[in-house]
């Protein structure tokens, strides 16, 4: 499904990737975590490619990403949600779910309609579809940007910390969608510090450190038996 | 006190003055369309990466900024016919050079303020535009357009402002607009403060409605305001969104 093979990506000196190689399977739940500064955000940025990389190849669905015409068609079949939500202000909710379907595949207003009060029910926030992202709590504008991607209808879901710019109490409700999301079986890779979140859903975690995958284990292994002394520290600190 | 009011009111609606007020208007609203125009593209390859074109640019800006108006302004309508035959003919009219020169000097201006509107806009907005698989075009027509609009609205308005009054320099070259036959029927007829207040008069009519036509453009924008987002998003519902 994703294939990353020798993944390497400078920001002038700075060598944030060194040498990343991955495989994700069709249905996956990958969780990526690690310090920050770990090249994280940055390897599922250059799987959609919202940042090139220098070096390495990675295929997205058959794919070569880089490939310039194959740039759009790469990043309709990855959808992406961000740390900060990244809702088009002016538009409403179901602005911002028809609006790419509707210039990018071509789809009728009626039906990008129907098919975006489809995501919004299933991410439980129909009912504000007429409202500005201004109007919602920062846990409605992070499922509202959820639906927005789904619209795309992607074959995987790409997520760059998802819930690290929300209030606690609103980590749960986006946590349940993604959750709702990973049971439905799309291929899901999830940048996040939510441990038991990766704990529950993810199939394998990608401990990353300095640019490099450092550890690939199912969860359960990666959390009670940890195989480097790099995964270890950064457990005991974040579990504190 | 020395003032006609019949001279007023007679002057205030005679064609000569309505005729010059459309002028003005008229050249100003050609002018700053034509800046624009020009701008747009100039401030997206601003808002881009390093490049020759990026240095070109800032060297056009600079020039027309650095020239003053009134001499852009003689340039275009006296030594360019000199320099291009083609000039010296009937059709290059006092409207068209004042056009031609306002326009390139206005677009100076309009690129920064472009510019500046654009790269205020949040970089995650173009993020967000590029991962859900729009194309560029699209990405800066209806993402990053519509918002940077809202910032560059006021300053744009003053810029109109400012233009509209700018195009009394061209009673110089000999254009009729509202100042050119203000200063005929003064020197015809001595009477300063009737004819002065005429034109006083249609400039702020005119300045007054664009500042009535900016609230109203400025409604639209509500959706940036968290107390007065909820009244626009209720009135596109009722009507049916």
């Amino acid at each position: 499904m994703i294939r990353l093979r020798n993944v390497n990506k400078h920001f002038g000196n700075f060598h944030v990737l060194q040498d990343v190689s991955l495989d994700i399977l069709q249905g996956e739940k990958v969780v990526v975590c690690g310090p920050s500064g770990s090249g994280k955000s940055t390897l599922i940025r250059c799987i959609n490619h919202l940042e090139p990389h220098d070096s390495g190849e990675i295929i997205v669905d058959g794919l070569t990403v880089g490939t310039p015409r194959d740039v759009l068609t790469v990043r309709r079949t990855a959808g992406m949600v961000f740390q900060n939500f990244n809702l088009f202000p002016h538009l409403t909710v179901m602005e911002n779910c028809i609006l790419a379907p509707k210039l990018a595949s071509g789809v009728s207003d009626k039906d990008a309609r129907k098919m975006a009060e489809e995501y919004l029910a299933r991410v439980h926030i129909l009912d504000q579809a007429w409202k500005y992202p201004i109007q919602l709590s920062g846990g409605q504008q992070q499922r509202v940007a959820i639906a927005r991607a789904l619209c795309m209808r992607p074959t995987v879901m790409l997520f760059d910390e998802p819930t690290s710019a929300l209030d606690p109490e609103m980590v749960g409700e986006v946590l349940d969608v993604m959750s709702e999301l990973a049971t439905g079986g799309m291929t899901m890779i999830c940048v996040t510090h939510e441990m038991a979140f990766a704990r529950r859903i993810a199939d394998r975690v990608v401990f990353m450190d300095a640019g490099r995958i450092v550890e690939v284990a199912p969860p359960e292994q990666f959390f009670t038996a940890p195989q480097s002394e790099r995964a270890r520290t950064f457990l005991s600190q974040i579990s504190h | 006190m020395n003032f006609d009011p019949s001279t007023y009111w007679e002057a205030l609606f005679s064609w000569p003055f309505l005729r010059g007020a459309m002028l003005t208007l008229g050249l100003t609203v050609a002018a700053h369309l034509m800046a624009i125009l020009i701008a747009l593209p100039l401030a997206v390859v601003l808002n881009g990466p390093p490049s020759v074109l990026r240095r070109l640019i800032t060297v056009y800006v600079g020039f027309f900024r650095a020239v003053p108006t009134l001499l852009q302004l003689l340039f275009v309508w006296n030594a360019l016919p000199q320099i291009f035959p083609v000039f010296r003919e009937e059709w290059f009219t006092p409207f068209l050079a004042a056009w031609i020169a306002l326009s390139l000097n206005e677009s100076a201006y309009q690129v920064e303020i472009n510019r500046a509107a654009l790269s205020s806009i949040d970089s995650g907005q173009m993020a967000a535009g590029q991962a859900i698989g729009l194309k560029r075009s699209h990405i800066y027509r209806y993402i990053m357009l519509p918002q940077a609009l809202r910032v560059a609205l006021p300053p744009t308005m003053n810029e109109f402002i400012t233009l509209l009054k700018l195009t009394s320099l061209a009673s110089i070259i000999s254009l009729q607009e509202l100042m050119t036959v203000t200063q005929i029927n003064v020197a015809r007829t001595f009477q300063f403060s009737e004819y002065y207040a005429v034109a006083l008069t249609w400039y702020l009519v005119m300045v007054y409605s664009l500042m009535g036509l900016q609230k109203l453009v400025e409604r639209r924008f509500r959706w940036s305001s968290r107390t007065e987002a909820n009244a626009l998003a209720e009135s596109r519902r009722s009507r049916g969104w």
